[in-house]
C-alpha cells in the first residue's frame, strides 16, 4: 500500500469509514477468505487481520471509491504473504497435468466436453462446491470473484495485482478446469 | 441508387461474428464485459451456429449453479465484536 495517495482522516472519520463502509462488508470477506482457505478458524484470521490492515492503513483508502476491492486486494495479499505456507489445503488430486495444460499460452481454444445443461442442472450443490474448491487457489479465486462476487475484469486486476489480459487468460483456464471436472464426475456417477 | 442506400444501413446480419471470434469472446458476453454492439453481433451468431450455442448455454447454466448452489456460509457470531476488540485494543481507537 505504499506508494499511494494518502488521505487525511480525523479520528471521527476513521471510526464511520470503518463503521459504515469496511464492517457491512465482513460477510463477503469472510466468504472469500473461506473459500481461500478453506478452513474456518484460518478464515476467522484472515478475516480480523485484514480488517486489522484496513485500519492501519485506512489512510490509503479514498472515500467514495471501491471498499469492496481495496478489502478484498488486502485479504488476498495477506493470503499469499502470509497464509498460503500454513494454510490446511486439500492434497491436490490428479489435476496438476490438466492445470500445466491449461498454463501452456493458448487459451483461446473452446474445449468441448460431453457435458450437457441438464446433466449440470441436475448436479447438486457439494457437488458444484468441491470442484470448485478442488481448483488450484489462483484459478479458484478469479471463479470466487468474478461469478460469486460479481467484480468486474478491471476490479479483479486491482485486487490481483495482474494485468487485465491475464485476467481474461486465467478465467478462461479456470472455467475449462471447472468444466473437465465436472464432466469427469459426471461420468464417474454414470450422468453421462 | 438502391445499391447505394443497401451498403449505408450501418448494421447489417453480414457483420455477425465469426466462429473463432465467437469462441473467444464467449466468456466476455457471459461477464457482460462487451459493449453493446459486440453482444448484439454475438448473438446473431449463436442463431446460426449450434456449438456456440450450446456452449453458451453449458457456460451460462454452470454459472447459475455456482451462484445458487455455492452456499454463503454464515459470519462467525463473535467475529465482527472481536475485529472492534482488536481496534480498540491496538490503541487506535
Ligand atoms: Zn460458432
Amino acid at each position: 500500500m505504499s506508494g499511494e495517495e494518502k488521505h487525511k482522516y480525523t479520528q471521527e472519520e476513521k471510526e464511520s469509514v470503518f463503521e459504515s463502509e469496511f464492517l457491512p462488508l465482513v460477510d463477503s470477506l469472510y466468504n472469500f477468505a473461506y473459500r481461500l482457505t478453506l478452513n474456518e478458524d484460518d478464515a476467522k484470521d484472515l478475516v480480523q487481520d485484514t480488517y486489522m490492515k484496513a485500519f492501519r492503513f485506512i489512510e490509503s483508502f479514498e472515500k467514495g471509491t471501491n471498499a469492496k476491492a481495496w478489502l478484498f486486494r488486502i485479504l488476498k495479499n495477506s493470503f499469499i504473504n502470509e497464509f498460503r505456507k500454513k494454510s490446511k489445503e486439500p492434497s491436490k488430486v490428479d489435476y496438476h497435468e490438466v492445470e500445466a495444460f491449461y498454463n501452456s499460452d493458448d487459451v483461446d481454444e473452446a474445449i468441448t466436453t460431453d457435458l450437457r445443461v441438464e446433466t449440470v442442472q441436475d448436479m447438486i450443490g457439494d457437488e458444484i462446491s468441491n470442484a470448485l474448491n478442488g481448483l488450484d487457489v489462483d484459478f479458484r479465486t478469479v471463479i470466487i470473484l468474478c461469478d460469486l462476487e460479481g467484480f468486474k475484469y478491471d476490479e479483479m486486476a486491482k485486487i490481483l495485482n495482474i494485468p487485465i489480459g491475464t485476467v481474461r487468460s486465467r478465467l478462461h483456464r479456470a472455467r475449462n478446469l471447472l468444466k473437465e471436472k465436472l464432466s469427469r464426475y459426471a461420468k464417474k456417477m454414470g450422468y453421462l | 441508387m438502391s445499391l447505394k442506400n443497401d451498403t449505408d444501413k450501418p448494421y447489417m446480419k453480414q457483420d455477425a461474428l465469426s466462429h473463432d471470434d465467437c469462441v473467444k469472446m464467449l466468456y466476455q458476453v457471459i461477464d457482460n464485459e462487451v459493449c453493446p454492439e459486440e453482444k448484439e453481433r454475438f448473438h446473431e451468431h449463436l442463431k446460426m451456429c449450434m456449438p456456440c450455442f450450446k456452449e453458451y448455454n453449458l457456460e451460462k447454466a454452470i454459472r447459475n449453479m455456482i451462484r445458487s448452489k455455492c452456499k454463503k456460509r454464515e459470519v462467525p457470531n463473535d467475529l465482527v465484536s472481536s475485529i472492534k476488540g482488536k481496534i480498540s485494543n491496538s490503541g487506535a481507537v
